[in-house]
């Protein structure tokens, strides 16, 4: 493979992951209201999410911090 | 506990496909609708490659069978009750969802130009004569940027979303000498589509474009003027 076609491959792969957090962590059916669970795991969750959505949004609008709050 | 893949038309249940930590992905349906759901007593998914690729890897393998409106990751529900409730109470929302996304797949887009003069200006005018000062220089690099931003839509996004049913912009990037679009395209476009792709960044020249997908439709589960 050439050095330029290795690049590409790189390329994709990182546009790839970029591409597949954008997705699934940002578009998709979501669920509303009082249906989801109220239990520890599932806010922690939501609190890690929020985090890497925001070093998604600043990984492509360029420099500046993500504005996260930190979890406890 | 219920962790939920993606909601489609077809009731049956995928045959060995496995969902996260070793369950089995099953069915409960609600009149036309099915939602698409492993079983765990407990279950903690993260943001990591692992879970993130498996929550996808069933979406896709899912929409290889029928057309699916996928689920965001980390989706969950306490049982078969609440889940029957949800598609219930939300069953116009994902038909016409549905209908939206019949026979379709989604293509991501990414274009950029590979020289953007930023720090210095274009080449000298009359108005820009050695002795400009800093302002105006910066002004002429912001106007060629926002010159270079419309090329891309005229010379990219337009004949791509020719080839595609609709488009859906990044808000992140608006007004950026880069694009950044999600195109639905019919199953049968896809090749069509990426050739196309192809051609245009051959026939541009100084433009890169990249294609990721098939995915499945996760930016037009929604109406589209939302």
């Amino acid at each position: 493979m050439s050095g330029a076609s290795l690049r590409r491959s790189a390329e994709m792969r990182e546009a790839t992951l970029i591409d597949l957090l954008d997705r699934l962590l940002a578009g998709g059916v979501v669920i509303h209201g009082d249906i989801t669970l109220a239990v520890a795991d599932v806010d922690l969750v939501h609190v890690g999410l929020r985090a890497v959505i925001a070093s998604v949004d600043s990984l492509q609008s360029g420099p500046g911090p993500p504005s996260i709050d930190e979890a406890a | 506990m219920l962790y939920l893949y993606a909601i489609s038309g077809e009731a049956d249940p995928p045959q060995g496909l496995d969902g996260l930590r070793g369950s089995s992905v099953e069915t409960v349906s609600v009149g036309s609708l099915s939602a698409f759901v492993s079983s765990h007593d407990q279950i903690r998914v993260e943001a990591n490659e692992d879970d993130l690729w498996g929550h996808e890897a069933v979406v896709e393998a899912l929409m290889e069978r029928s057309d699916v409106l996928p689920m965001r990751f980390g989706s969950m529900v306490a049982d078969e009750l609440a889940l029957s409730g949800m598609l219930r109470d939300r069953q116009a929302e994902f038909e016409t969802g549905l209908k939206r996304v019949r026979g379709a797949v989604e293509l991501g887009v990414r274009a950029l130009r590979s020289e953007i003069p930023v720090e210095r200006p274009t080449a000298p005018t009359a108005s820009s004569a050695e002795g400009a000062s800093p302002g105006t220089a910066y002004m002429m690099a912001r106007l060629e940027q926002e010159r270079q931003s419309d090329d891309l839509e005229r010379w990219v996004h337009a004949p791509l979303d020719a080839l595609a049913r609709a488009s859906r912009r990044s808000p992140a990037l608006q007004g950026k000498p880069f694009l950044h679009v999600s195109y639905l395209v019919e199953r049968d476009a896809v090749e069509t589509f990426r050739l196309r792709v192809e051609e245009l960044e051959s026939e541009l020249g100084r433009v890169q474009i990249l294609c990721t997908g098939p995915w499945p439709p996760y930016n037009f589960v929604a109406a589209l003027d939302q």
